[in-house]
């Protein structure tokens, strides 16, 4: 047995108070009677009737001492724990994901781990070593071998489940490397998806609710830019068949349902052609409910039409002017720096062998082959080396290896400022970065020296490489998934950059500059983009939306060792299905109130019965 | 008039008076003369003749018609010395209603009635000893004597009845001697009767208790003090103590009484909320 608040039994300090008090007696209110002839032998009339006389005043008085000794017990709360409770350091791991909201466990599952997460702490002995793992897009430590159960339980219960999918695989990085620092260590996995490791208690949340999800909105414009056909992925997670209502909304104005029959586990699509050439907003949602309402709302913004101002200064390159062409919201404007008496005006500048005297303020740069310049230096040449790719988002989701020959190439220092893009065996030959507002991306040699332009990959990167400076649309992002960082394309004018979240709380994200990708997107819903400019403020919108193909469908899947009772899961009567009983110690408070109220019974009937005077 | 004695207290002692046998009784015939010789005699009964009665008193008509030998009886009014006793210690002026009250009215009443009988009668307030006191009064007119002393009479003092009896020293021989009180006293009963039956007196003990010693009404932790002499005590009141304050209250009256029968006094019981007239029939026409 131990004593979960021992200092509760600092109220064993009444019991010398409650003896002083009988001791020296309470002072009564005096009362004037003719005699006292009549009461003295009354007096002596019980003494010489109760034989334990002697005790009776010690009887109410042992009554209280024991009273006071059950109060003390139950302040200090007894806990006879149980086998499972031994006292090695233990590792809580609670997913903070948002297939954690889901209602099938009421009231929510994460609040349901929650409980059971601070039921298992509190039967933990105390001195027991307490770690807790937030589990979600970032895992987290809140608390680290906190020996105080009342730290992690503040700690446990200050966690919220989010919106964002959560990282399994980090959060098994975090807890093996925690194994590994003490192999002893207990860990508790509180989740609604599959066990990852093994020797863990792994307690499961997940009674396979009905969840249905909106897991793609997008869109395309018609080449006029008049008509805009909207493309909805809706997916059925749950384990019944499900006919579903969706509806969209164009500009936050209702614009059409439709009705969809989807199989248990089934994926379907929602085409919505002819919708208005100026609507800037999309939103769908599914009508019918389920047990995780977030997942059933996305969002997008349509790109606008406006085109990009970009100025190629080069003599000639036909592969630049061609793969520029082929980007459509590019408006190219082809010079030669020569004939340019000032820079001006565009959103990208393009050097191709050149560079004048001093970089153009207003836009963003890509330099091919650069001059002998004030930015950076040039560490050496490369001649005839194989380029390859380093590590950049521009070769984001390509599976090939890139690289490519080049006859000569710069090789570059690379700046403080600057990340490389390609490199070879002797440094680096591409670069990119930011330089006050203005960012710059620098390759070192000339198209002509490489067989670069006839890789297949050629257009995929060196289209990203134009997107990356000035994003499709006016600087425009469309959505992006809970929890995933998004790319703000920050207008080199900004004086301050902000995203307000859904609910209204704004966040300063510039300066400093250049601004990092935003990775407040923990909420779902429409964001908005504020930069402040000179000529005043310009307004942007993207939206946050559901992680569901990460998350939904992965935490959806019916756990190991669990059954599913379809229809309890429904209504969320059938406690217990579902979810795993959390190991806790026997909490002897409740038995210890009984035995107190008892005993306050016991000196009542020994009082009023004048047993005791 | 004050309005302890009003004019219809008076109407009803008057009243009262009438119906009265507040006299020594009958055995006690033909051992004390009326000193109003010849004209006070009446007849009452007949009984047989046993020895030592005065053969004087033989009815010789009877015994012509019967053969028997008869003694005639007679109702002797003589004048009976009533002495009356009335606690004024400070016990007694307690309760609602007040014991003071009742036992004043009831003694002056039984005074009045005395007086009306043409017996000579005394009234002494005593406590632990004799306060004030009206002695050997005689005749209606005396009654007044009684009323303005026990209108003014002081309540003080503890109780202490034998010792106050000692000190009156009733030297009048056979006689009534009434006490008023609640006897909380100092000294034995026994001892106080067994004096007044010594001194051959037909003792009246009229035990008056208020209503809030018959039935405390006391209902927490209190500090008792006693009103004649300051001592405390400090009770927790709880049923078990009112039970065994009622079983002492019980046996306090019934040693009162046993030792009356033991020693052939009358014991009345009352309680201060009792009219007085009730009283005054109870104790007079016993």
């Amino acid at each position: 047995m131990i004593l979960r608040y021992p200092l509760g039994l600092l109220a064993l300090l009444a019991v010398p108070v409650i003896i002083l008090l009988y001791l020296l007696k309470q002072k009564h209110e005096e009362y004037i009677i003719p005699s006292l002839y009549l009461w003295k032998n009354a007096l002596n009339d019980i003494e010489a009737n109760s034989p334990w006389q002697k005790l009776k005043r010690n009887i109410l008085m042992l009554l209280q001492i024991f009273a006071i000794i059950l109060l003390a017990l139950i302040i200090s709360e007894p806990i006879i724990r149980n086998a499972g409770s031994k006292e090695e350091p233990v590792l809580l791991v609670i997913d903070c994901s948002l297939s954690m909201q889901s209602a099938d466990i009421k009231p929510t599952r994460f609040d349901a781990a929650v409980a059971d997460a601070l039921k298992l702490v509190d039967s933990l002995s105390p001195g027991t070593e307490i770690t807790v793992i937030a589990s979600a897009s970032k895992p987290y430590i809140p608390i680290h071998k906190a020996v105080s159960s009342d730290n992690a339980i503040m700690e446990i219960k200050s966690l919220k489940a989010s919106d964002t999918a959560e990282d399994i695989e980090g959060t098994v990085k975090l807890v093996q490397s925690l194994i590994r620092d003490n192999p002893e260590i207990r860990v508790c996995w509180f989740s609604d998806g599959n066990n990852p490791l093994d020797n863990i208690e792994y307690y499961s949340y997940n009674r396979n609710g009905n969840n249905y999800a909106v897991t793609l909105l997008s869109y395309r414009k018609n080449n006029d830019g008049t008509k805009t056909t909207a493309l909805s992925r809706i997916s059925n997670f749950s384990v019944q068949d499900a006919e579903l209502d969706v509806s969209l909304y164009t500009d936050g104005n209702f614009y059409d349902a439709q009705r969809i029959k989807l199989g248990a586990g089934k994926t379907g699509n929602i085409y919505w052609s002819d919708l208005p050439g100026s609507a800037n907003m999309l939103e769908l949602s599914i009508d019918t409910d389920d047990v995780l309402a977030k997942d059933n709302k996305a969002g997008v913004m349509i790109q606008s039409d406006e085109a990009r101002k970009v100025l190629l200064a080069t003599e000639k390159n036909i592969f630049l002017e061609k793969l520029l062409s082929l980007i459509p919201y590019l408006d190219i404007y082809r010079t030669d720096i020569e004939d340019m008496d000032e820079f001006k005006g565009y959103d990208l500048y393009i050097f191709d062998g050149k560079l004048p005297e001093k970089l153009p303020e207003d836009g963003h740069s890509i330099l091919f082959k650069p001059s002998p310049n004030e930015y950076f230096s040039v560490s050496g040449i490369s001649e005839y080396s194989s380029i390859r790719a380093a590590d950049h988002p521009i070769y984001s989701n390509l599976k090939q290896d890139i690289s490519f020959s080049t006859i000569k190439t710069d090789i570059y220092n690379l700046p403080e400022w600057a990340a490389p893009i390609m490199v070879n065996d002797e440094g680096t030959a591409a670069f990119e970065g930011y330089m006050g507002r203005r960012r710059i991306m620098v390759f070192g040699f000339d198209l002509h020296d490489t067989n670069l332009p006839v890789q297949p990959f050629f257009p995929v990167i060196m289209t990203r490489a134009v997107q990356e400076l000035i994003p499709a649309g006016s600087d425009k992002v469309s959505s992006v998934f809970a929890g995933e960082p998004i790319g703000l394309s920050v207008d080199p004018k900004a004086k301050e950059v902000y995203v307000i979240n859904p609910d209204g709380y704004s966040e300063l994200v510039a300066p400093p500059f250049p601004v990092a990708s935003f990775e407040g997107t923990t909420k779902i819903g429409a964001y908005s983009y504020e930069q402040h400019l000179e000529e005043g403020i310009k307004k942007q919108q993207f939206f946050v939306n559901a992680p569901t193909e990460k998350e939904i469908s992965l935490s959806n899947s019916i756990p190991s060792g669990l059954s599913v009772d379809a229809e309890a899961s429904e209504d969320g009567k059938a406690e217990g299905v579902g979810r795993s009983p959390v190991p806790g110690g026997l909490s002897l408070k409740v038995v210890l109130i009984w035995m107190l109220l008892a005993i306050l019974i016991i000196e009542w009937w020994v009082y009023s019965n004048g047993i005791a005077v | 008039m004050s309005q302890l004695f009003d004019s219809t207290f008076i109407q009803k002692i008057q009243q009262l008076s009438i119906n009265a046998r507040f006299t020594l009784d009958s055995n006690s015939a033909g051992n004390r003369k009326s000193r109003s010789k010849g004209s006070s005699v009446e007849f009452s009964d007949f009984r047989e003749y046993t020895p030592g009665d005065d053969f004087r008193r033989v009815d010789w008509n009877a015994y012509g018609r019967f053969e028997k030998l008869f003694i005639k009886l007679f109702m002797e009014e003589r004048e009976a010395p009533v002495t009356i006793f009335v606690d004024v210690s400070k016990s007694m002026d307690w309760g609602e209603p007040n014991k003071s009250i009742a036992s004043r009215r009831l003694a002056a009443a039984l005074a009045y009635i005395s007086l009306a009988n043409f017996d000579k009668v005394s009234v002494i307030c005593i406590n632990d000893t004799i306060q004030q006191m009206c002695r050997d009064m005689r005749g209606k007119n005396s009654f007044h004597r009684v009323i303005n002393m026990l209108e003014n009479i002081q309540y003080s003092g503890e109780s202490d009845i034998k010792r106050a009896i000692e000190i009156y020293q009733i030297n009048s021989g056979r006689g009534i001697t009434v006490i008023v009180s609640d006897f909380f006293t100092e000294g034995s009963f026994n001892e106080m009767i067994k004096l007044l039956a010594y001194k051959k007196q037909a003792v009246y003990i009229c035990h008056i208790l208020s209503p809030q010693e018959e039935r405390p009404s006391i209902s927490e932790s209190v500090k008792l003090v006693d009103s004649e002499t300051g001592k405390t005590a400090d009770i927790t009141v709880t049923p078990a103590l009112l039970n065994a304050y009622s079983r002492e209250l019980e046996k306090f009256k019934n040693q009162i009484k046993q030792t009356c029968i033991k020693w052939g006094a009358y014991c009345f019981s009352f309680t201060s909320e009792t009219a007085f007239e009730e009283m005054v029939k109870e104790v007079a026409e016993h």
